[in-house]
């Protein structure tokens, strides 16, 4: 979300929704103390009925050829598809795909591993950041925003490069 | 978000598009562009590329049948209700709100929008120009990028304007001409930039910027380094000249009278 926000400069709320997740979700966000726990979808263009709806981010040619707008920019866990790990085993897991079948022999074992080991490392980066913002979470009845997590996401994500260029520093989500 | 300006205006003026200039216009392109869109996304041409037929032949004109008749070449609109359709490759993400969905590949005539550059080589915004009032000051097309980018369309279409005089040449030529067709002319121009390409990485001397801004400053005064040698273009005489046997390797068979 930060990223594609920084790089399109489109605020959060234009291309991604809360969805309500299971309680014990690592990267469920809450908004009160004991309060449901939300994960962030990018959006759908149009109503989602049972075929589904397309992402936001899709375009469409007129012969009926999609691909996505996002390019590089398109989130990880979309880079690594089809790869998935089943008990360590790099498999193809493209049963969404509606135009092609995927077989493992459609995967670069090496870039493949990196890009799912890419996805699980971001994924546990963003829940301890989760983890930090409810603990932070202020007594009842008092609520945060989305506005104020997306703030907080954005001053994390920053702590994180620093880090990265060499600096220090953990996850503050105090206000 | 990056922060705004000394002028309160965002760092990216595009933040505030309203996206006229998405719908509005018919995008014509150069063969440039067709093959870095068909080449990065592996699309062929006629999947996002429309012929418009010109009113005035312009170098940019290609033939496709004996008629006389020429096109340029645009990228084709998606459909929609509204009476401006936009891009193809536009994503819409409501309430008006929109991005470009192939930004790192997106044509010469879009990376330079909303600026152009006079002959005297003075880098200005448009008059027409379709953006929000407050998103494109007039200094902010002075960048330097932006007139690299202008430098860079100006090249590409020189070197497109022999791409296609090339392939003009092949149609009033060809001992076949029932076999010439909108998809022959796509292949062809797929086929010069490749080459093109190998050119320009086949160890040719091309510091890009000073080259570009030397070939588009002999442009405004009306002379193509690829129509006829320029003493101040010898530095890059190597590329220049691989570029216009890139051309004349096509049709070999045609060009022996």
């Amino acid at each position: 979300m930060v990223r594609i926000s920084r790089a399109l400069d489109l605020p959060p709320r234009s291309f991604v929704s809360l969805c309500p997740t299971e309680p014990d979700a690592a990267d469920g966000v809450q908004f009160e103390r004991a309060g449901l726990k939300y994960q962030l979808v990018l959006n759908k263009r149009g109503a989602v009925r049972a075929a589904g709806a397309p992402c936001i981010f899709l375009w469409k040619l007129s012969d009926g050829h999609a691909q996505c707008g996002l390019g590089a920019l398109r989130p990880l866990v979309c880079r690594a598809y089809p790869a998935s790990l089943a008990d360590g085993l790099l498999c193809a897991a493209g049963d969404a795909c509606t135009c092609r079948r995927w077989s493992v022999s459609d995967l670069d074992p090496e870039a493949d591993k990196a890009a799912l080991h890419a996805v699980l490392e971001e994924a546990q980066r963003y829940s301890l950041a989760v983890d930090a913002w409810n603990a932070a979470l202020p007594p009842p009845p008092a609520q945060r925003s989305f506005s104020e997590f997306c703030q907080f996401a954005f001053a994390a994500e920053d702590e994180y490069l620093a880090g990265q260029r060499g600096g220090s520093g953990g996850i503050d989500a105090r206000p | 978000m990056r922060d705004p300006d000394a002028a309160g205006r965002p760092a990216n003026p595009c933040a505030s598009c309203t996206r006229r200039c998405c719908h509005h216009y018919i995008v014509t392109v150069n063969g440039y562009d067709a093959w870095v869109i068909s080449s990065g996304l592996r699309l062929a041409p006629e999947q996002f590329l429309v012929p418009v037929a010109q009113k005035t032949r312009t170098p940019h004109g290609f033939e496709i049948d004996g008629s006389g008749r020429t096109y340029e070449i645009a990228l084709d609109k998606a459909k929609a209700r509204t009476k401006e359709k936009p891009c193809t490759f536009w994503v819409s993400l409501g309430e008006g709100i929109g991005r470009c969905g192939i930004y790192p590949l997106r044509p010469g005539v879009c990376q330079t929008y909303p600026a152009h550059i006079e002959a005297s080589g003075l880098v200005l915004r448009r008059d027409d120009v379709l953006c929000p009032t407050e998103a494109f000051g007039a200094e902010v097309v002075g960048a330097p990028q932006w007139r690299q980018r202008l430098r860079q369309m100006q090249v590409q279409y020189d070197i497109y304007a022999l791409a296609v005089a090339r392939w003009n040449c092949h149609v009033g030529r060809t001992a076949r001409p029932e076999h010439l067709s909108l998809f022959g002319y796509y292949n062809y121009l797929m086929h010069f930039y490749d080459r093109v390409a190998e050119a320009f990485g086949a160890g040719n001397e091309y510091d890009e910027t000073a080259a570009n801004e030397c070939w588009g400053r002999l442009l405004a005064r009306g002379f193509s380094p690829l129509a006829e040698d320029r003493p101040e273009m010898a530095r890059w005489a190597g590329l220049v000249s691989a570029v216009r046997e890139v051309a004349f390797g096509f049709f070999v068979e045609e060009l022996v009278d």
